[in-house]
């Protein structure tokens, strides 16, 4: 009988995947299964209803020191879906046509594990003599909003409306690259609280933060504060969620400890905030830098998609030197999914006076007025 | 139940606290603009001094409509 979604857990301690797994398999642990050889094949049900679906895969390859990242490549009834490098602790996020799959007959997915090794050659006192591939927690296959004739395009830039800037400034929310886009915003005189406005967080812990609602992020135990050398400006740190963020405040002027009770809870109220502004429709979330693939942005907009189907995320980098022209202008990646250009992010020494003020005003007015022109 | 006035109290006496200012003239009308210091670092640990001192908790829309000492006033009552 077909089914309409998918979802497999490959560890022992919750796993269902023994219907699904064939050949290129390892024994089951904890909370993973290794593929192992060549190839490793799943052999999913029927599969029926949706033009197009998303692939979602907790995968972490073996990665012996001084080797490169190993490759993946992904078949799905014969076709070939894709081939890359997973990166450790970045989720993968695939869009699968639905026309790949069959409604009648089982749905075979044949792994490849084009750089699979043994850890008895690569690392010593190692007696593991299996050709490890990846790691695999979990894979999920279900309808998608995505399109699988959805192509990236620009987005055309509006002339003319009604909306001030501080205004369509406070439509968005920062996912944390830094605080460009907060001084951004301050420069367009409003001053929306968020947990990431001034703060600075890797992508694997901000997809993890948004996996897990943050919890724990209040443990003041997490969280320490540290004097810069020049000033005394203090910048909190977060052990678990690595996160660094700028408190305003100078050592100077208070209790460490005390603001450090402060400010955990204060950082437990802001994750709070922005918990609810995704679960909302009211904010455009924007991150800039360290999502460099389309399939990893896909996996930032997948995590936001648990809280609310509808979220929407404009990504910005920096144009690159053969195609100027993007300078300012957003591309329509997905429903939702955006990437403006900047010509350059600003030097983290000095971003009040180094960002490009127009350029952000410019994709943020682009995405503002057409997201508004959806609903 | 508690009421509007001793809610205003109530809040009065917080932003006293927070701002250091045991003379400080609180009114309904009151924003981030008439309190020097007021910025939205203070707005965050004024709005969770509130939550804690009457045991509720705001939502992400209900804090967003927070600027002057009525609305969180309003706000509590709303929540008790």
């Amino acid at each position: 009988m077909a089914v309409k979604e998918i979802s497999i857990r490959f560890g022992l301690e919750d796993g269902n995947c023994s219907e699904y797994i064939g050949t290129g398999w390892s024994v089951a642990e904890r909370s993973f299964r290794w593929s192992h050889g060549n190839e490793s094949v799943l052999a999913l049900p029927p599969i029926t209803g949706a033009a197009s679906y998303l692939l979602t895969c907790n995968i972490t390859p073996f990665h012996p020191q001084g080797r490169e990242r190993q490759e993946l490549g992904i078949d799905i009834n014969g076709f070939d879906v894709d081939q890359f490098r997973p990166s450790i602790g970045v989720p993968v996020a695939i869009i699968v046509p639905g026309k790949m799959l069959s409604a009648e007959r089982k749905n075979i997915i044949t792994l490849r594990n084009y750089d699979a090794c043994v850890p008895s050659h690569v690392v010593s006192k190692q007696s593991d003599d299996r050709h490890l591939g990846f790691a695999w927690r979990s894979l999920a296959l279900a309808p998608s909003a995505y399109s699988e004739f959805a192509r990236p395009g620009l987005l055309p830039e509006l002339v003319g409306n009604d909306f001030t800037v501080g205004e369509i400034a406070m439509a968005f929310q920062s996912l944390g690259q830094n605080c460009e886009f907060g001084m951004f915003q301050r420069r367009c005189n409003v001053e929306p609280i968020g947990l990431l406005r001034w703060a600075y967080i890797v992508p694997p812990k901000l997809l993890s933060g948004l996996m897990s609602r943050f919890e724990g992020i209040d443990d003041t135990s997490a969280l320490s504060l540290k004097a810069s050398k020049l000033g005394g400006h203090l910048t909190g740190h977060h052990t678990i969620y690595g996160l660094d963020y700028h408190t305003f405040l100078m050592e100077a002027d208070v209790d460490v400890s005390e603001t450090t009770l402060k400010e955990s809870k204060r950082i437990g109220f802001l994750a709070r905030m922005l918990i609810g502004q995704l679960e909302g429709n009211d904010k455009i979330f924007v991150r800039s830098k360290g999502f460099s693939t389309l399939r990893e942005l896909r996996t930032l907009h997948l995590a936001m998609h648990v809280y609310n189907p509808a979220a929407r995320l404009l990504y910005v980098d920096e144009a690159p030197p053969e195609a100027r022209e993007l300078i300012g202008r957003v591309e329509w990646l997905a429903p939702g999914l955006y990437k403006g250009y900047v010509e350059h992010f600003a030097p983290e020494q000095n971003v009040p006076d180094y960002f490009c003020f127009d350029v952000w005003r410019r994709i943020c007015e682009t995405v503002f007025l057409f997201d508004r022109s959806l609903h | 139940m508690i009421g509007e006035s001793e809610i205003f109290e109530e809040i009065t006496h917080l932003l006293r606290e927070i701002f250091v200012r045991s003379d400080m003239i609180v009114s309904p009308e009151t924003t981030d603009g008439d309190v020097p210091g007021w910025d939205s670092f203070k707005h965050i640990e004024i709005i969770i001094a509130i939550e804690e001192k009457f045991k509720i908790k705001f939502s992400t829309r209900e804090v967003d409509g927070l600027i002057s000492v009525g609305d969180l006033v309003r706000a509590v009552r709303l929540k008790l």
